[in-house]
């Protein structure tokens, strides 16, 4: 596992562990990119309506 | 707390570095090999920043030369805990807090360029009141694309006991006795009630968590090719943080209310009897207390309002739920509230009975209050005077106990379902056999009432 040799990790991470992190990982990241996307998106036309 | 010169017998597990006692203070011995790591929490501004906001321990960096043995890199003399509880002895609002201190501590770290190696609910204690995190060398660089470690750990320490306390029943977090490293996870699954599958957090941080690990369990993968992107890091942790907020516990109704109302005493009884302890704590002007079977801690504030640190354990979860929410809505610095069965209270375990410590071991306290506790362990569970008094021998120099008597409606009440065996139940019998093992300093009789206070001192 080269990340916790690398880093120098004392504790074992778990195989099983490891790779469901890394899949939800994936998944929340998603989520988190739209919920940011939209996030952007609302303060864009929240900022054009308090120009108009 | 019992202290002896050398190493800690939990700190073997991280080799970073190691606990070690040495003229009545503690020391964290900081190997070379932890140097990089160590220089970037401090230079990075992550340890201040910790410090500063209550969510680390601080210490003082003493010099390496001051541990003479060891070629150590530095030498750190943190900020001493007065007492040292751990999970299984907390309510369930303190697991949840030590678990949201542990995720935000790792939010920071992140913001710092490192992230936590380890995320043991042992590495939390309470300190002024408050979650604190006690492991300076828990941190390591973060590297882009490096899943977090301590996940598996985090999973098993927290989010598992909090959801079988949460959705089975409280009492599971006893399970921590028994599973040093935290609650297995095909465990958790299997416990918890189908519901729980239909909540994403919990199907995916336990029920599949468990699945995967099972599966992969007899398998060699090569993990090297599969990483994890910031933002999918950030997602993960902010996902266990919202499981963990939305976890609940709330006693059923009725455990939350006639606490002090329904034992015998008139408003008149009990002012005298808060008068009485509070010139017997002035007496012995002790500097640390242990309330046994506390309640929601009554009695136990009339010591911690006098600043002294003040441990107050009850059986109840319930009780010590209420005590602790208390607390922190008080934001009160000297007490702390801990679930203790006395008839059989927290053990050595661990590695060669080592790794946590007895309750015996963290005594002796300087003053004991054991009020309207007697009949409950010499009714309830059986024991002869001469081995309670013992016991509290082993854990106080001052006694403060309470005797409540046999026509007491409370004792009449704990008879009323069982043969009275207890012909040596008696006032004359009670001082006799604690004579044995203290001295009586001083007696009072409660007013309206057939108890005694008695202020007794270890021989």
């Amino acid at each position: 596992m080269i990340y916790a040799r690398d880093a120098f990790a004392y504790i074992d991470p778990g195989t099983g562990s490891f790779v469901l992190q890394v899949i939800i990982g994936a998944l929340l990241g998603v989520a988190f990119a739209i919920k940011s996307f939209w996030k952007n998106v609302k303060a864009f036309f929240a900022k054009l309506l308090s120009k108009g | 707390m019992i202290v002896r010169n050398g190493n800690v017998a939990s700190s073997f597990r991280d080799p970073s570095g190691s606990l070690f006692f040495q003229g009545g203070s503690i020391y964290r011995r900081v190997d070379f090999r932890y140097k990089e790591n160590y220089d970037h929490s401090i230079n990075s501004g992550l340890y201040k920043t910790l410090v500063d906001s209550g969510l680390l321990v601080p210490h003082d960096d003493v010099g390496a030369d001051h541990d003479k043995t060891h070629g150590a890199y530095k030498v750190l003399k943190p900020e001493l805990i007065p007492f040292i509880s751990y999970p299984y002895e907390w309510c369930f609002s303190q697991l949840k807090d030590a678990a949201l201190t542990t995720l935000k501590i790792q939010k920071k770290a992140l913001r710092f360029g490192m992230t936590l190696k380890d995320s043991s609910a042992y590495n939390v204690q309470f300190l002024k009141g408050q979650p604190i995190f006690i492991d300076s060398l828990s941190f390591e660089k973060y590297r882009e694309g490096q899943p977090w470690v301590a996940y598996r750990q985090f999973c098993q320490h927290f989010l598992a006991p909090l959801a079988l306390m949460s959705y089975d029943d409280v009492r599971l977090s006893q399970l921590f006795r028994v599973y040093i490293d935290g609650i297995p996870l095909d465990l958790a699954s299997s416990l918890l009630p189908s519901r729980t599958q239909f909540r994403f957090s919990l199907l995916s941080h336990i029920h599949l968590h468990a699945k995967s690990q099972k599966y992969f369990g007899d398998k060699t993968v090569n993990t090297s090719g599969h990483k994890m992107t910031r933002r999918g890091l950030l997602g993960l942790i902010g996902s266990l943080e919202s499981a963990v907020e939305k976890l609940k516990w709330q006693p059923r109704d009725g455990e939350w209310t006639d606490y002090y109302e329904s034992t015998n005493y008139s408003p008149e009884a009990l002012r005298q009897k808060k008068q009485l302890v509070a010139e017997f704590l002035d007496k012995t002007n002790p500097k640390m207390v242990w309330d046994l079977g506390a309640n929601t801690g009554l009695f136990s504030r009339i010591a911690s309002d006098r600043g002294i640190q003040t441990i107050a354990f009850d059986i109840d979860p319930a009780a010590v739920e209420k005590n602790y929410r208390e607390c922190r809505l008080k934001e009160e610095a000297n007490i702390l509230p801990l679930l203790l069965d006395l008839t059989n209270p927290s053990p050595d375990i661990g590695w060669q009975n080592q790794e946590r410590m007895s309750i015996l071991k963290r005594g002796p306290a300087d003053t004991v209050l054991a009020l309207a506790l007697i009949h409950h362990l010499a009714i309830s569970n059986n024991l002869p005077f001469e081995k309670i008094a013992d016991f509290f021998s082993k854990i106080c120099h001052w006694l403060l106990i309470e005797f409540v008597p046999k026509s007491d409606s409370q004792v009449q009440r704990l008879l009323s379902s069982r043969e009275d065996i207890f012909p040596d139940y008696t006032q004359q019998f009670f001082e006799s056999q604690f004579g044995e093992y203290f001295t009586i300093e001083g007696s009072s009789k409660i007013k309206d009432s057939q108890r005694t206070l008695y202020l007794m001192q270890k021989r």
